[in-house]
């Protein structure tokens, strides 16, 4: 497909074997419209990071579904996972509700998370259980505040929403606030003390608080967000029909299936489902601009 | 300090000291030592992993990302194993951008003198721009390293390292120290009493052999002589001592032996001389009679003679008899009145000054006979010994359940000579008999006392010592 092979100069052995070094290089990296046996598959730092045991099991499930190798790629952040989904240097992704609301026309979503009965999760406002006092976002003034990520609609959006209600900025209604790239990450730093409090998604609080009972029994919420679609598995609109299909056939079968299933109970999930049309629907705070109007009390509950 | 006598325990005691001062002394040395040494490593260790850790956070601090950096000094704080207390990191303008001194979330922002007096204020941080400040604080030291990026400073990291777990590393050697010291005392205490006991085992033997050579018995056998070294020649000492002694044993026995065999040849030939003298005179009368045997008067002159011969060696051979009397009332105070009475006479006679001192109760449990002969037979030796315008004292008193007789005169005393036999029957100087001293020793011997010369610059002094309750013979 190069055609180097066919140019003069590149026909003595020692050229050879640097043509096919280079060749071999940069098929290690996953490139568009290039077939290929690997499945690479993008995790958004919310889920599984910590967990190498439900990863491997929902590795081997998928490979034993799409009779493929599948390679999972985890990023630092949103950005760099969107970026790389975006460059189809993915097959799929799960990523969270904001990218995917941000860029939908360029994906397919194979699968929705059915959690505690609905495909839906919310923000959850926590603080250290040291601060009594704190009982509600206000009562956060001139504190230290601590987000997930910036592109993360509950970790983020929702909060900075809720402060534009308010007439306030995050730079200026905290006394100090950051990002710590991951929702368990502003649970650690709200119960380290390094932070007053943090906005979290309800889904990774509530894995944390029966899998690190130790570190959530430091933190209280005071706080939860309205509803919102789960965070998507998604595949670009690009990415071969029959793996997609494939892929996501994998995933709306998994609670038939016995292996399946025990990778849903260990992510504590009941199934996955194709999305009902209305369930991202109302992305008012998928925008990186929050609209004025929305008053925080709509957002808070 | 009181050691023990025995050095048996006194070897063990010192080995014990000992073994304790050289350890306790070279322990003290190499923990001094040790803890300097470990001082020093930590401090430059410290350093080292201090300005790593600032060049590790400085992109995290460039980006502003809080997380990160809370992370890494977490982590840091987390993996000395408690060698350091605490980490903070200032920004440019020396406020706190993060700290492990928790809550932090109470520090952020604040003036780096908020975390304590064990971390410098912003006028000494001003001082360190560019190179890692070690400085000895609460308890542990402080070190400060610039966070620098692209030659530009970005802040500061101050970490604090604790001495405590050097400290506390230091206290665990110190009891597995003393635990062992401990044990090695134990072998040395046993090692020391050991070693007394072998050290003290000859000397031990030793005397329990001078013991018995004291005692008298001179075949001991002490079997040191052989060993090599001081013991040996202890026992080779003791081996000579014990044989000299018993060439002088064997001298004095001889001696002895021969003094005896003369004293009975003294005494044999007193006796003969004795009965020889009358014997002579009655073979005369018998001679004479023989040839007068017709005349009345030769035979009756014969006949006394011959009576006075006999009574004269009658008197002579019972004189030599001492009986014992044991139905012999016993001794009171008027006895020695009575003696005083039959004296005095015959001293003042001679001219000699008599002083009579006798202070007894009234009975004393020994034969009146005996001791009256004894008293006067001494007596008068005394004052025969002193002569005209003389003194004889006697003094009898009660020591001990003793009684105890003592004469003294400042006649001439004894010669040498008259020490050597003063004892012995027909001595001349001693009474007209010479037989005075000789029964009364042999009066006193039989009753179980003794008689002897006391030690006076002029004249004599015999004094007599009887048991109350002695064995009589």
């Amino acid at each position: 497909m190069l055609g180097l092979g066919s140019r003069a100069g590149y026909g003595t052995p020692w050229c050879r074997w640097a043509v096919f070094l280079v060749i071999a290089g940069l098929g290690a990296l996953p490139r568009p419209g290039v077939a290929r046996d690997t499945v690479n598959v993008g995790l958004a730092p919310v889920y599984l990071d910590n967990d190498r045991t439900t990863l491997a099991a929902f590795q081997s499930y998928l490979e034993r579904r799409l009779g493929r190798t599948v390679r999972f790629v985890e990023r630092a952040s949103y950005d760099d996972l969107t970026r790389l989904l975006r460059s189809g240097r993915l097959d799929a992704a799960w990523i969270c509700t904001n990218p995917y609301l941000q860029f939908r026309n360029e994906y397919t979503v194979l699968g929705v998370p059915v959690y505690h009965g609905q495909p839906l999760y919310r923000s959850y406002i926590i603080v250290a259980d040291t601060e009594p006092q704190v009982r509600t976002l206000q009562d956060l003034r001139g504190k230290v505040f601590a987000f997930s990520d910036p592109d993360s609609n509950s970790g983020y959006l929702v909060v900075r929403r809720a402060l534009a209600g308010l007439g306030e900025r995050p730079q200026t209604f905290f006394r100090r606030s950051f990002f710590t790239n991951g929702h368990r990450q502003v649970v650690y730093a709200v119960a380290a003390g390094l932070a007053h409090g943090g906005a979290v998604e309800s889904y990774v609080w509530d894995r944390l608080r029966s899998r690190e009972p130790e570190v959530v029994h430091h933190t209280r919420i005071i706080s939860r967000s309205r509803w919102f679609g789960f965070p998507p598995i998604v595949a670009p609109i690009d990415t071969d029909g029959s793996l997609r299909d494939a892929f996501s056939a994998a995933l709306l079968e998994m609670e038939a299936d016995p292996s399946g299933r025990k990778v849903l109970q260990r992510l504590a999930l009941d199934r996955f489902i194709t999305p009902p049309p209305d369930l991202y629907a109302t992305p008012p705070l998928a925008s990186t601009q929050p609209p004025d109007d929305a008053p925080a009390s709509v957002i808070w509950r | 300090m009181v050691l023990p006598r025995s050095y048996r325990f006194q070897v063990a005691l010192i080995f014990a000291l000992l073994a304790l001062c050289s350890v306790g002394l070279l322990g003290a040395f190499l923990l001094n030592q040790g803890y300097r040494l470990a001082k020093t490593d930590r401090l430059a260790g410290a350093q080292r992993s201090s300005v790593l850790l600032a060049a590790n956070i400085a992109s995290a601090l460039y980006e502003d990302d809080l997380w990160q950096v809370y992370r890494s000094i977490q982590r840091y704080v987390g993996d000395s194993r408690d060698e350091v207390s605490a980490v903070a990191v200032l920004d440019r303008d020396h406020r706190i951008y993060a700290t492990t001194i928790g809550p932090a979330r109470d520090y952020l922002g604040r003036p780096a003198n908020a975390l304590g007096a064990a971390f410098p204020t912003a006028a000494h941080l001003s001082a360190i721009p560019h190179q890692a400040l070690v400085r000895e604080r609460e308890g542990g030291f402080l070190v400060a390293s610039p966070i620098m990026r692209d030659g530009e400073v970005l802040g500061t990291l101050m970490v604090h390292y604790s001495l405590q777990a050097l400290l506390d590393g230091i206290r665990i050697l110190i009891r597995r120290g003393a635990i062992l010291v401990l044990c090695f005392l134990l072998v040395m205490v046993a090692a020391g009493a050991w070693l007394g006991a072998h050290l003290v085992r000859p000397v031990t033997q030793l005397g329990r052999c001078m013991g018995e050579v004291g005692r008298g018995n001179l075949r001991v056998s002490c079997r040191l002589q052989d060993q090599a070294g001081e013991i040996g020649d202890l026992g080779r000492g003791f081996e000579e001592m014990r044989q000299g002694l018993c060439e002088r044993e064997a001298i004095i026995g001889e001696m002895i032996q021969a003094k005896r065999l003369a004293a009975v040849g003294r005494v044999a030939a007193g006796v003969a001389h004795e009965i020889n003298n009358p014997l002579g005179g009655m073979m005369n009368a018998l001679d004479t009679y023989r040839r007068h045997r017709d005349d009345p008067e030769i035979e009756r002159s014969t006949l006394t003679l011959l009576e006075r011969g006999l009574d004269q060696i009658h008197h002579t051979v019972r004189a030599l008899l001492v009986e014992a009397k044991p139905q012999d009332r016993m001794l009171c105070t008027t006895d020695f009145e009575d003696l005083l009475t039959l004296i005095k006479p015959t001293a003042q006679a001679m001219g000699v000054g008599l002083d009579w001192c006798c202070v007894l109760p009234d009975a004393v449990m020994l034969p009146a006979t005996q001791i009256r002969q004894v008293v006067m037979n001494l007596v008068l030796n005394a004052l025969h010994a002193t002569g005209k315008r003389g003194n004889v004292r006697f003094v009898c008193q009660l020591e001990d359940s003793h009684l105890v007789l003592t004469v003294t005169d400042d006649g001439p005393g004894f010669s040498p000579e008259q020490r050597d036999h003063m004892f012995e029957p027909f001595v001349s100087g001693f009474g007209h008999t010479g037989l005075g001293l000789w029964v009364s020793y042999q009066i006193i011997t039989g009753l179980g006392g003794h008689i002897a010369l006391g030690d006076v610059t002029r004249g004599a002094c015999l004094k007599v010592s009887i048991p109350m309750d002695g064995d009589r013979t």
